[in-house]
């Protein structure tokens, strides 16, 4: 305290007990006097250089000195309009105090001076200011209130109320620590004013809890922190916690609800105001609200994931349900649809809303299985089934079903079905094919036999007969022999044409013209029973051999006019269709049951009294058509007569050719010298024979090998080889080329009976060879040879016949 | 707290004047700004004020004495002068300082 000695100071202080500004008498001046000394409010005079004149004992009290002190001492000349200002005693360590100065103008010993009055307001303040700050507290709770009533996403949340706690005017820096279950520090939302800059908002903070004081630390995994002191300890001055140290407090509650903690509200406010209950339960408050409505949201978001999964799964259910081309239906307990999909309602043969009143009962299925409401009675209790049924669609047609049935729920059984009805039938059609192939390569197999036991027995029959004198009636005896001969060879060529061995000579036809050639002999063939109508369509372009093609013709009407034997109508139709030709032939006769219907083309199976059918025709007309690469359907029903659609591929008209010239030679003698191959004794021989009593000069060879080397004997001068085609070792194609590589210019002609398409396919059209169909009778076979060598230059010998 | 003065001219200011004040309450505030505007009105601006807060700890003690704040003391030129309040009245603020109207630099008739 510096005192000013100066003069009016010390007549001032000697004058003290005389204050009286303006007094009228004496007696008023000591009433006055006694008045101001102990008013309620301090009062002093000050003179016009501040110096303090006059101190009562309120003033000396409130300024916290004596009067003495004050009395002389430089308060300040008070600049103040005539309104109260408030001023501030702070004398630490006692906490400062509001006072309220006025000031008004006194003469005071006849000099200017200020009558100064102070009053205590400092309670007064602190009320008001304490209104002020429930009144922000009341806001600033409405307000956390109304971001969580409005904000349902919980970091937007806590980033709001940490960004509304940091606007308040008392609080220095709030942050919201979102902590994992073992309280480490997951996210810190909102930092102090001074972090903002520095801090990226979306910067993971580092763990919170690990820069934190030990006894911080202890606070938190309480899960009771409330306030943490003001600094004082050591370890206080390292830690974040009580970082911001001047005068300031860090107050924290924990966020939680119902026993989770989901984090940290940590607000610092000056140290006087974290004393204030107020402040405390405001944290509270915010925290306590914040915990429930992070456990709300929380709630709201798990439930809204679950919905959200639940409705994408129904989604992929519902599309993968819809979109499946196995047909899947839904039904209840009792067997009532209750949901089926697009594959179920083509399968089934209903619409979706026909099913939907159906149930299971209702589908017919075979009649050979139980009903399908009672298999569903059975197959409810044990809730998974797999297994095959039949049903007939509303249409009438029959679907092979297989299902795979499950419970999916107590009264919801789903099963899955699937249309295997095309897949069964080609399994029977490969299956038929397969057994056909099999009889066909047995039977091509037989008539390869066969036909070489035939050509010896033709040809040793005719060596024998040529033998005998013409009235030797021995000679009629094997004439039969020959007849019957030619009855068997009719039917090994049925046989090689179901096996579809058959050599063919296919050329570009006209089916409608095939079929008109027939006509004459189907109508003599038919019988005045039967009706025959012929619709033929103009232009139905195939390829085949027309002779083949009339045997089928013929075979189909024979097989019809026996299915009618009390005369009916036949109708035969061509058609162009959908790039095929079709031939089909009907009959309104007896019909066939399925069962026959399935052995229709085996070989040998007749309906027909023993010795009135082969069992060949239909076996022969089905390697027929197969061979031209067509198909043959069958539909019958009994007493309502068949129909057979034969589909043959369309001929193009590149494949016109014209046929080749068969006219036979003028004669057949020749003198040249030929090779015959032949691994089968009796033809081999008969062949010699037949061609040396015609004046050729024959050499024969038991296989290729053999006939190899007599070719290669140079000294031989060989102009024909005439080579089975099928032979053990080796085959026609090979062997023409190993003898055309030691003769080039050596002729080839084969005989074969048993020949595979491809094989005469080669023959025939790739290498321009001759075939000779086994069995064959001497003038096929020496014309045949003939025709080879070209035109005889050899005089006719006087022996030959 | 220290505020620097608001006149660039500080070097060659002659008039220094220290603010005690207890925080920057309305009445500090009002004090302060007052202050300026005589600065600029009456001292041509050649004045520096500086603020000192009696709460913070790190400020040094006043070197006057100071009874309540706020509390202007003239420091230069001499001899000291004291004015309490928030200088609202300027007349009674340019006479606490011993300012004279019109009187904008060094020959301020000091009254003594």
């Amino acid at each position: 305290m510096t005192r000013r000695p100066s003069q009016r100071a010390e007549e001032g202080h000697a004058r003290s007990p005389e204050v009286a500004p303006t007094p009228h008498s004496a007696g008023d001046r000591y009433a006055f006097a006694a008045l101001i000394e102990h008013a309620a409010d301090g009062a002093l005079v000050v003179d016009d250089l501040g110096v303090i004149q006059y101190a009562n004992d309120e003033a000396a009290r409130l300024l916290r000195h004596t009067k003495a002190e004050l009395v002389g001492a430089e308060f300040g000349y008070p600049a103040i309009e005539c309104q109260a200002v408030e001023i501030v005693v702070g004398v630490k360590p006692a906490p400062p105090s509001t006072l309220e100065l006025r000031a008004s103008d006194v003469l005071w010993h006849g000099r200017r001076a200020s009558l100064i009055t102070l009053r205590d307001v400092t309670a007064r303040i602190a009320r008001e200011q304490r209104i002020t700050e429930l009144n922000a507290t009341l806001r600033l709770v409405l307000s956390v209130d109304d971001l969580i009533l409005h904000e349902r996403r919980a970091p937007h949340l806590l980033e709001a109320v940490a960004q509304l706690l940091n606007t308040q005017p008392d609080i220095a820096n709030a942050k919201i620590s979102i902590v994992d279950d073992r309280l480490i520090s997951l996210a810190t939302i909102g930092a102090s004013r001074a972090d903002v800059a520095s801090t990226p908002p979306q910067e993971p903070l580092v763990s919170y809890a690990s820069e934190l004081a030990d006894c911080c630390k202890l606070w938190l995994e309480n899960g009771r922190l409330h306030a943490a002191a003001p600094p004082s300890a050591d370890a206080c001055e390292t830690c974040t916690g009580a970082a911001a140290t001047n005068g300031r407090v860090r107050i924290m509650k924990a966020i939680s609800a119902e026993g989770d903690t989901f984090g940290y509200l940590s607000v610092t406010l000056a140290a006087l105001r974290a004393e204030d209950d107020e402040q405390q339960s405001l944290v509270q408050r915010v925290a306590a609200d914040l915990g429930h409505a992070l456990r709300a949201l929380l709630a709201e978001e798990s439930r809204r994931r679950a919905d959200e999964a639940l409705s994408e799964s129904e989604t992929r259910f519902r599309n993968l349900f819809q979109r499946s081309t196995d047909a899947i239906v839904v039904a209840d307990a009792d067997g009532r649809f209750t949901d089926v999909n697009d594959a179920a309602c083509a399968v089934l043969g209903y619409s979706r809303a026909q099913l939907l009143r159906m149930s299971v009962g209702d589908l017919e299925v075979d009649e050979s299985q139980p009903s399908a409401a009672e298999q569903y009675r059975a197959y409810v209790p044990v809730g998974n089934q797999t297994g095959m049924f039949s049903c007939s669609r509303p249409d009438g047609s029959v679907r092979h079903l297989e299902y795979s049935a499950f419970q999916l729920s107590p009264n919801r059984f789903v099963s899955i079905l699937r249309d295997v009805t095309d897949r069964r039938r080609l399994e029977a059609q490969l299956q038929q094919a397969q057994k056909m192939e099999a009889v066909g390569q047995l039977a091509g197999g037989i008539a390869h036999d066969f036909n070489n036991l035939l050509t010896a027995i033709i040809s040793f029959a005719d060596f024998a007969r040529d033998a005998l004198p013409n009235e030797s009636t021995a000679r009629e005896d094997l004439d039969e022999v020959l007849r019957a001969s030619d009855r068997a060879t009719d039917l090994t060529r049925q046989l090689l044409a179901f096996s579809r061995r058959q050599p063919i000579a296919p050329r570009l036809s006209d089916l409608s013209l095939v079929v008109n050639e027939a006509n004459k002999l189907l109508r003599r063939t038919l019988g005045e029973d039967i009706e025959l109508v012929m619709n033929l369509a103009t232009d139905v372009p195939v390829f085949i051999d027309p002779a083949q093609f009339e045997q089928i013709v013929l075979n189909l009407a024979l097989n019809a006019r026996d299915a009618m034997p009390h005369g009916g109508t036949l109708t035969i139709e061509t058609e162009a269709r959908n790039e095929m030709s079709i031939l089909r032939v009907r009959d309104t006769g007896e019909g066939m049951t399925s069962e026959v219907k399935a052995h229709l083309f085996e070989p040998f199976f007749t309906t027909k009294e023993r010795g009135k059918g082969t069992g060949l025709g239909l076996a022969m007309v089905y390697g027929l058509v197969s061979q031209a690469g067509g198909t043959i359907h069958v539909t019958s029903e009994i007493g309502e007569g068949s129909t057979f659609e034969i589909c043959l591929p369309p001929g193009r008209h590149d494949q016109a050719a014209p046929a080749p010239s068969l006219d036979p030679p003028a004669s057949t003698d020749g003198t040249e010298s030929i090779l015959i191959v032949e691994d089968e004794p009796l033809v081999r021989e008969a062949t010699c024979r037949i061609l040396a009593e015609r004046g050729y000069v024959v050499y024969a060879a038991l296989d290729t090998e053999h006939a190899l080397k007599l070719a290669a004997k140079i000294e031989l001068s060989l102009d024909l080889v005439l080579c089975d085609v099928i032979m053990p070792r080796a085959s026609g194609p090979a062997v023409v080329q190993a003898i055309r590589a030691i003769r080039p210019d050596i002729k080839i002609m084969f005989m074969t009976g048993y020949v595979d398409n491809d094989v005469v396919d080669q023959i025939v059209h790739d290498l321009n060879i001759e075939l000779l169909q086994k069995p064959f009778t001497r003038r096929k076979l020496l014309e045949g040879v003939r025709r080879v060598l070209g035109a005889s230059t050899a005089p006719r010998k006087a022996n030959s016949p | 707290m220290t505020s620097p003065s608001h006149d660039p001219a500080v070097a060659t200011a002659t008039w220094t004047f220290v603010l005690y004040v207890a925080g920057m309450t309305a009445t500090a505030e009002r004090a302060l700004q007052n202050m300026h505007a005589i600065g600029k009105s009456y001292l041509d601006g050649r004045y520096s004020i500086l603020v000192v807060d009696i709460l913070e700890p790190s400020d040094d003690p006043p070197s006057e004495q100071v009874f309540a704040v706020p509390t202007l003391v003239r420091t230069s030129p001499t001899p000291v002068r004291k004015v309490i309040g928030d200088l609202s009245n300027t007349e009674k603020a340019l006479q606490g300082l011993g300012i004279t109207p019109g009187d904008s630099a060094f020959s301020t008739k000091v009254a003594e």
